[in-house]
């Protein structure tokens, strides 16, 4: 029975009286419209043939008709309301201003019905049925200039967006935050200006200028100073080289530097560092795939002897050359290295490590060519006495050989842990790494994320043996867990567990979470993205942040 | 000429912004949405005491900011429907690095 609302095109099946009456045409209003003409008319038809049209809202049946009978009836004319007000408008108002009374005549004012003489300029009645005298007429003349107005003003707002749409410009108030980049960048030169908000600020603002992408060639310079020994920059994309070799030139004393994005990184600005950083110890570089493998040589050869932390990622031209030449010339100090996502490195270039005996921290994630077992546990032998940190996340060729014959015997200091994406490990393997291993005092760091194949028994065994020192805890996509491994989390004691994933581990529900950050006194941040029956009810401790829930975005 | 009567009545409504050295600015409520760090603080539909107060403490930043964020804070709301043709707003180097912190606090 209801008609179609908001214009939708779907029709439901209808008894064969309304299919007829549509085929027909036959339309329920036009005859409750026609019946109402025809009791108006009747109405009307001995009234005063005086013509009064309703400008705004005529219609082309209405008009037709007042032509031929000369009684227009503005009720009528109002039940037919519809759009077009400008069209019928128009052409209302001609038909009016036909039958208006002549200027130099006398009419009566519509509203206030005095007596006054028509002009050229007196103003039709709201209703169109007659004009007003000047007074009655004055009165709206402020609202229309207004309405005039705001009409010219949006129709210009409109030119000017399209406008601008074309010149690709803003259309919009510029930001705080863009104004004041821009006005930084202004008085770069002028540090007495700016003035000196310390080694902190810089870093935030730095950050700032990452975030909205403002880190560029002439914002560079209010970073550069020569005293200054650290420096990150994490979006480097609108650095050019020549500004990155800048960075040697104004900070000669560098000792740690951090580029990430930084695509525009050449052999040149590489080849300049090595000889004027001289104090380089620490080197980080996330997506300078420019570099040759010749050009990495030549900068191990030189400035290897004193770094202490190398870390690399994603560049395809980081070879078996390059990993010789380091580890060559950085045998005796180098304490951390990471290659992520260095794909012309092979499995069988890992025994070259061996070489790396001060090594804490190791990670080869992202290995295009995955790691074997036997390659890992070789090279665990040698250095995992020392390492603190082990991350090989993506090794998906290694198994539970890895686990019980790598880890386990060697590796009695490691606190962070991270293979995430290996599902090459059984529930049964990880287990029995943990279990009872006094020869490791506790993870401080632990990501399983993505091992699809671990279960409760043993990430049991994880909390079992680690309680007392979790402070990172990853069980991302670990879906086999259920409810009892997380109520003996909360039961362990975990008085350092802050940061917690659990996202897409279906079992846990309202109930976990709440006993949760009930028992873990230091917990802060828990992801929980996909757990559908963790609701909006779920009792959160105060200060604990849940994101991910689906009952926050709906 | 819609005079929609619920939007006045909101339009009306005034908040108080309070500086780390105790100053307190008055500005309307459309204003400080202009904000996205704001908005959210003062959205009714949160449980946040600066909503029901409708009274937001910013202890990071200092009066002479707060003042010229809430310069901003009217200039864009003044000027957010005719972008196209608008007198620039002024602001002296000396505060800009400060700025720039308050302001990205301020997602403004």
């Amino acid at each position: 029975m209801s008609r179609n609302a908001g214009g939708s095109r779907v029709r439901g099946p209808n008894s064969a009286l309304t299919e007829f009456l549509r085929e027909r045409g036959i339309v329920a209003n036009a005859i409750r419209h026609r019946y109402e003409e025809t009791l108006q008319q009747q109405a009307t038809a001995s009234s005063d043939t005086v013509v009064t049209i309703s400008g705004s809202s005529a219609t082309s049946r209405s008009r037709s008709r007042e032509v031929e009978t000369t009684v227009a009836s503005s009720t009528r004319s109002k039940k037919r309301t519809k759009k077009k007000h400008a069209d019928s408008d128009d052409e209302g108002e001609l038909l009016a201003r036909m039958t208006r009374p002549k200027p130099g005549q006398i009419d009566f004012c519509a509203e206030c019905q005095c007596r006054f003489t028509v002009t050229a300029y007196s103003k039709p009645a709201r209703d169109g049925n007659g004009l007003l005298c000047h007074s009655c007429g004055s009165k709206y003349a402020q609202e229309e200039k207004q309405q005039k107005k705001t009409q010219i003003s949006s129709r210009r707002r409109k030119k000017s967006i399209a406008a601008a749409l074309l010149d690709k410009q803003e259309f919009s108030v510029p930001k705080l935050q863009d104004l004041c980049i821009k006005v930084i960048a202004k008085y770069i030169e002028d540090v007495e200006i700016l003035g000196d908000i310390g080694d902190f600020n810089m870093e935030k603002i730095a950050r700032i200028l990452s975030r909205n992408r403002s880190l560029k060639d002439n914002t560079l310079k209010l970073f550069l100073n020569p005293s200054i020994k650290r420096l990150h920059f994490w979006d480097c994309s609108n650095l050019s080289s020549d500004s990155l070799e800048l960075i040697a030139s104004y900070c000669p004393l560098l000792e740690s530097l951090t580029l990430s994005m930084c695509g525009q990184l050449t052999d040149k600005v590489i080849d300049y560092y090595s000889t004027n950083l001289r104090n380089l110890h620490s080197l980080t570089i996330n997506g300078g795939f420019l570099i040759t493998s010749g050009c990495w040589v030549r900068f191990f050869d030189t400035v290897g002897s004193q770094l202490v932390r190398f870390s690399l990622a994603n560049t395809l031209r980081f070879n078996r050359e390059s990993l010789q030449a380091l580890v060559r010339n950085c045998s005796a100090t180098l304490e951390e290295l990471s290659l992520s996502r260095v794909g012309s490195l092979k499995t069988e270039d890992i025994p070259l490590l061996l070489q790396l005996p001060e090594l804490t921290a190791l990670e080869l994630s992202y290995m295009r060519d995955a790691i074997t077992d036997d390659d890992v546990i070789g090279l665990l032998r040698v250095i995992g006495p020392r390492l603190v940190t082990l991350n090989l996340d993506d090794s998906g060729d290694l198994t539970d050989k890895f686990l019980l014959e790598g880890v386990r015997p060697y590796c009695g200091r490691l606190q962070n842990l991270s293979l995430a994406l290996c599902d090459g490990f059984t529930d049964a393997g990880v287990r029995d790494v943990f279990r009872d291993w006094e020869f490791n005092d506790g993870l401080i760091n632990a990501n399983f994320s993505r091992c699809t194949n671990v279960g409760d028994e043993a990430i049991q065994a994880l909390i079992d043996h680690s309680a007392k020192t979790l402070v990172i805890l990853n069980l991302n996509s670990v879906y086999k867990l259920t409810s009892a491994t997380f109520q003996l989390l909360a039961s362990s004691d975990c008085e350092f567990l802050s940061q917690l994933d659990f996202g897409f581990v279906h079992c846990v529900g309202d109930e976990e979470i709440e006993v949760l950050t009930e028992r873990c006194k230091s917990l802060q941040l828990i992801e929980a993205y996909g757990n559908i029956r963790i609701t909006e009810l779920a009792k959160v401790k105060r200060g604990v942040k849940v994101l991910g829930r689906q009952s926050d975005s709906l | 000429m819609s005079g929609d009567s619920s939007k006045d009545s909101s339009d009306k409504e005034y908040v108080r912004l309070v500086s780390s050295d105790g100053f307190e600015y008055s500005i309307l409520r459309s204003a400080a949405a202009v904000s996205g760090t704001l908005r959210g603080m003062l959205s009714q539909s949160s449980n946040f005491v600066e909503a029901k107060q409708n009274r937001v403490v910013l202890p990071n930043i200092s009066g002479v900011l707060l003042e010229k964020v809430c310069e901003y804070l009217y200039y864009n709301l003044k000027h957010q429907n005719n972008p196209g043709n608008i007198p620039e707003f002024d602001v002296p180097p000396e505060m800009a690095l400060e700025l720039l912190v308050a302001s990205d606090f301020l997602d403004v």
